[in-house]
């Protein structure tokens, strides 16, 4: 393919992604990550900014007691092991400036009661390592979401649109009936249009820890090929493509 | 050694003896309560552990006891009743006083004590003294 | 065959009391009985000299024949030498009075009148006060016998009952004891010294044993989150590699291949770290759990599975298996169940629940035969056909079961299904 087709086929999903994704702020949003595992904050900057995310980033409990006291976030990710100390002290602090931050914890520990413990003391959410990025990203967009005040909180790619305040799914305006399964799958993939979704991503995101690494396969397949028939049938102008078998994109 | 010994005590002297070969004291005891012409025979006893013992048998059966130095240890008459002379003064008073009509049958002494049979048979003890020990029952 | 320490010296004491009084009061006895006789006897042979006595000063007194009021008579006897010698002996002889035999004890001996004529005397004296002290001794000391003998005992078993009450409580506190929970031992304060040292020991025991869980808690704990950070890193990195649009299919497949691989290694740590929670009773926490409603939850949560293989899922019974449990480990282990039902299943097979109040059957059809019921619980056990499973699923159940047994999984091949149950244990 020449270089300028390229670019192009590059720019139009870029330029759909900005207009398809509308949520009414002024400002970039603003993301700080706190974890001491640089090769880790590298990923999720370069992951996040290319989601159009400003990142920063504090490597200590020091530096992010710090940053977080003084300036302000869209959304924390934050680690509970820190070196110079538990990142849930940095969420109690937090608390008792009465300074309002989304924080999403982010942990290797999976321990059900660090879990319990950093939504009681104010987290607004609680992300076990490791984690598909595309999984922290529909995080995150929650979280924001649901901190934001103006604006219609939906999601539209082409004629479809998702309100997920009530779950709801629209094609052309009209309401179409999506079972709980189908309405999560479309979520995730009008979160990043255009972009490969890998599979085992959307199978854990959607149906979590009950489907198998060796149900993957057949199992995504058919519920994508009934998803495609039923989106038809509405009408709508998206589709979901096969990418290699590795994956599926909206399109 | 003990062979000898044994021997030597099987060998317990037993001499026969005259009158004349007794130690005077004995002697002088025959004499004075019996007669001499009256001593059937005399007899040594000599034995390794005991000193000296003269056995005295009269014709009348009595018998009389003496030790090594002559001195009379039993008198026992056969017939008869021992000489008053012979016993001690305070046992005879005892006698008469506690066991009135009774006669002394028999008397030995030790160096201890002295025991005196009754005529009834009931045998006393006194002390060398011829103080009353007790009844020997 | 092993004995509370309170019989076990009980039977020593009892032996050595029964064998020790026994001897003492026999011989205490008989020490008295010869008291009392030689008692009687010293009168008699008192009397025996006043009267002899008394002969040498009155002979008609010779002439006393018979037992008269005098308590003795005098026959004629024979000549001896040993005429005074003393014999004594007991004899019953009729009372008219009484009109009864009494016992007596008597005196023969014999004496020579000044004349020198030999008589025989008898002298008695009735031994019925004797007697009968010496039957109320006896009876007595059998009584003493009897009471000091339960006394001993019974202060040995109270005795022992009350200081071993200490340790007794020690004992049960030991059984209440739960590994992971250091205070589910209470120290007992006792005067006995050495229960407050056993005591003391098997404080000290428990804080050590229990530093040494803390510590094997955090390492777990800590290894497993070491595992899991490079293991994260290395799958973002891959996640953002696949981002790349300009990826050909070729690289694309390599890298997603690579990266579930990866996930397969998380899993397994997953699935590791929960077992030694499992295995070190990391889960003691418990409330009552719905088995039933927790069964059709997640039934819920595997039904866009279950359609897509065209099971035919069968739910049978409304009764409701409640039961204390912890609650996360109840969805595992129904979880993993439910999991394995559905995936060793037939393409269009059955999947069968039956409810009922103590038991659970999840039962499925298979392609391949009975399973081994020794082996199947065993870690990384893999059956015939499966490459991507890790093997852990059925020995998590096992651990659970192991761990908190007031349930029970068991297996059976019945009508050509796998029927796994869940059962209650009832203590």
């Amino acid at each position: 393919m020449s270089p300028i087709a390229l670019l192009i086929e590059g720019c139009i999903p870029k330029i759909f992604q900005n207009l398809g994704l509308i949520i009414v702020l002024l400002d970039e949003m603003k993301i700080l990550i706190v974890e001491d595992e640089l090769e880790m904050v590298r990923s999720v900057k370069e992951f996040l900014q290319s989601e159009n995310f400003l990142v920063e980033e504090a490597l200590t409990y020091q530096a992010g007691l710090e940053k977080v006291m003084n300036y302000d976030y869209d959304c924390v990710l934050l680690d509970i092991m820190l070196p110079g100390g538990n990142g849930l002290d940095i969420l109690r602090a937090l608390e008792k400036e009465g300074k309002k931050q989304p924080v999403l914890i982010l942990s290797a520990k999976g321990d059900v009661e660090d879990k319990v413990l950093g939504l009681e003391i104010g987290a607004d959410d609680y992300l076990a390592k490791p984690f598909h990025l595309a999984e922290l990203l529909a995080r995150i967009k929650s979280i924001i979401r649901r901190n934001v005040q103006q604006g219609d909180r939906v999601l539209t790619y082409k004629n479809l649109t998702l309100v997920p305040d009530s779950r709801q799914a629209k094609v052309d305006g009209k309401e179409v009936s999506l079972n709980r399964k189908e309405y999560d799958v479309l979520y995730y993939f009008l979160l990043r249009p255009n972009r490969l979704l890998e599979k085992t991503s959307l199978a854990e995101s959607v149906w979590g820890d009950y489907i198998d690494q060796s149900d993957n396969l057949d199992f995504i397949y058919s519920q994508i090929k009934n998803l495609r028939k039923k989106l038809k049938n509405f009408g709508a102008e998206v589709d979901i493509q096969a990418v290699y078998g590795v994956g599926y994109k909206l399109v | 050694m003990a062979i000898a010994m044994t021997a030597m005590s099987v060998q317990a002297q037993e001499k026969v003896l005259t009158v004349d070969q007794l130690p005077q004291t004995a002697q002088q005891f025959i004499k004075q309560h019996y007669d001499v012409k009256s001593v059937s025979h005399v007899i040594m006893e000599d034995e390794f552990f005991s000193s000296k013992e003269f056995k005295v048998a009269l014709v009348d059966g009595t018998e009389l006891e003496f030790d090594s130095k002559g001195q009379w240890t039993e008198v026992d008459p056969e017939k008869g009743t021992v000489p008053e002379a012979i016993i001690p003064g305070n046992i005879r008073s005892y006698i008469s006083k506690s066991f009135p009509n009774n006669k002394v049958e028999q008397i030995s002494r030790s160096s201890r004590k002295y025991e005196v049979e009754l005529t009834s048979g009931l045998d006393l003890e006194f002390d060398r003294n011829g103080k009353f020990l007790r009844i020997d029952d | 065959m092993s004995v509370s320490l309170k019989t076990y010296t009980n039977r020593y004491l009892v032996i050595a009391i029964l064998a020790i009084m026994a001897i003492w009061a026999l011989l205490f006895y008989a020490v008295l009985m010869d008291e009392v006789y030689d008692n009687i006897d010293d009168g008699l042979k008192n009397q025996k000299i006043e009267i002899i006595r008394e002969a040498y000063t009155n002979p008609d007194i010779v002439n006393t024949t018979v037992f008269g009021i005098n308590q003795f008579r005098i026959i004629p006897g024979t000549a001896d030498e040993n005429i005074d010698k003393n014999y004594f002996y007991n004899k019953e002889m009729y009372m008219p009075y009484d009109e009864e035999d009494e016992p007596y004890r008597i005196l023969r001996t014999g004496f020579y009148t000044k004349e020198g004529k030999p008589y025989q005397l008898e002298i008695r004296t009735s031994t019925v006060e004797e007697d009968d002290f010496l039957i109320n001794l006896a009876f007595s000391l059998a009584v003493l016998y009897v009471v000091i003998a339960i006394s001993i005992i019974l202060i040995n078993y109270l005795g022992l009952t009350k200081a071993l009450r200490p340790f007794k409580l020690i004992l049960n506190g030991l059984g209440n004891y739960r590994f992971g929970n250091s205070k589910s031992f209470i120290p007992i304060k006792s005067q006995v010294k050495e229960f407050d040292n056993l005591n003391k020991h098997i404080v000290q025991m428990i804080e050590q044993n229990e530093q040494i869980f803390e510590q094997q808690k955090r390492f777990i704990e800590n290894a497993s989150h070491e595992l899991q950070t490079p293991l994260a890193v290395t799958i973002s990195k891959l996640d953002l590699l696949m981002d790349d649009q300009l990826l050909s299919e070729g690289p694309l497949s390599k890298i997603a291949e690579a990266k579930q691989s990866l996930l397969r290694m998380v899993g397994l740590n997953k699935s590791l770290l929960t077992l030694s929670r499992i295995d070190n009773k990391q889960y003691h926490e418990v409330e009552a759990v719905n088995f039933s409603e927790l069964i059709k939850e997640l039934l819920d949560d595997f039904s866009d599975l279950i359609q897509f293989r065209e099971l035919q899922l069968e739910v049978e019974g409304e009764d409701q298996f409640v039961t204390n449990y912890n609650r996360d480990l109840a969805s595992i282990l129904i979880s993993n169940l439910l999991r394995n039902a559905i995936k060793y299943n037939t393409k269009g097979g059955i999947l069968r629940i039956r409810l009922q109040r103590d038991r659970i059957e999840i039962a499925n059809s298979s392609r391949g035969e009975a399973l081994n019921p020794n082996y199947i619980f065993e870690r990384f056990h893999k059956g015939a056909q499966d490459s991507q499973s890790n093997g852990l699923g059925l020995s998590i159940i096992r651990s659970i079961v192991d761990n908190y047994p007031t349930i029970s999984v068991s297996y059976a091949y019945d009508e050509d299904l796998h029927v796994f149950s869940i059962k209650k244990i009832v203590n």
